[in-house]
C-alpha cells in the first residue's frame, strides 16, 4: 500500500495505515515477523557547500502512486518480505521534516535491511516525484540523469 | 480524426513553459514524437531539458515512435528526484 500525503508524515502514521501486505500487527501475521526496518528520509540542510533552506516537491499523484505499488509488489517478492510500505511527503517542506517513510517487515533482518534498501533504490530511479532545492539566493528542480524514466520492459 | 487531449507538465518543464498543462489535437495515429515536435514549437525553452524527458500516456511510460492511440491524457516526464 502507498500513500502520497500533503501533511507532514510519519513512521507511526505510515504503521497506522495498514493495508495488504499482511502487517506484523495483522492478526494473520503475528508471530511471522521478527524484523521491521523503518527509514525515513528527512530535509537536509547542508549537501556539499549548498544550503538548503526548504525543498518543494511535485508529482504526477496518478503514476506515483502506481510506481510505489509495483515496486512494493517487487520488493515483496524478490526478498520475500511480508511487508512494504512507502509514504512520501508533498508540497513544501523545511530542513528537518520527513520527505519519505518506507518500512518493510520480514521474518529475519537481513532481508529486511536489504528490502529496505533496495525499495529505496528504486524509488528513487522510478516514481514520478520531483523536488526544488530552495536555497537562500535561488531555487533549482533536481532532475539528476539518473532519474530518467524509461518504458517498462 | 483528432481529439483534444491534454499534455501535463511538471517540475522544471512546467517552469519552462509557464504552465502545468496544454491541450492540443492529436490523432490517434500521431506518435509521440510528433507531439514532442508540436510542444517544442510551442515551447522552444523545453529544448533545455525535453531530451532527457519520458513520454507517458494514461499513466503508462512509452516510447517515442508508439501511436498515442485513444490514449486521453499524455505527460512530459522529466527526470525524477523523489525521495
Amino acid at each position: 500500500m502507498a500513500k502520497l500525503s500533503r501533511d507532514p508524515i510519519s513512521p507511526e502514521m505510515a504503521l497506522g495505515l495498514g493495508g495488504p501486505g499482511a502487517s506484523a500487527s495483522e492478526a494473520e501475521g503475528l508471530g511471522e515477523c521478527g524484523a521491521r526496518v523503518v527509514f525515513e528520509g528527512v530535509v537536509r540542510r547542508k549537501t556539499g557547500d549548498l544550503e538548503t533552506v526548504a525543498l518543494e516537491y511535485d508529482c504526477h499523484e496518478p503514476m506515483a502512486l502506481i510506481a510505489m505499488e509495483r515496486i512494493e509488489q517487487e520488493a515483496i517478492v524478490r526478498f520475500r518480505l511480508k511487508k512494504a510500505l512507502v509514504v512520501h511527503r508533498l508540497g513544501r517542506l523545511e530542513v528537518g521534516e520527513t520527505s519519505i517513510v518506507s518500512i518493510v517487515e520480514s521474518a529475519h533482518r537481513a532481508e529486511a535491511f536489504a528490502g529496505c534498501a533496495w525499495l529505496m533504490d528504486e524509488f528513487k530511479k522510478r516514481v514520478p516525484i520531483w523536488k526544488k532545492d530552495i536555497g537562500p539566493q535561488s531555487e533549482t528542480w533536481q532532475h539528476p540523469t539518473q532519474g530518467i524514466l524509461k518504458p517498462r520492459p | 480524426m483528432s481529439d483534444s487531449r491534454e499534455i501535463l507538465f511538471f517540475a522544471r518543464v512546467a517552469e519552462l513553459a509557464g504552465c502545468r498543462s496544454v491541450t492540443g489535437s492529436f490523432g490517434a495515429n500521431q506518435s509521440v514524437a510528433e507531439l514532442k515536435t508540436w510542444v517544442l514549437s510551442r515551447y522552444p525553452k523545453l529544448n533545455e531539458i525535453i531530451e532527457s524527458c519520458a513520454w507517458a500516456v494514461d499513466n503508462e511510460v512509452v516510447p517515442l515512435g508508439q501511436p498515442i492511440g485513444t490514449g486521453s491524457q499524455i505527460a512530459l516526464l522529466p527526470p525524477v528526484s523523489g525521495g
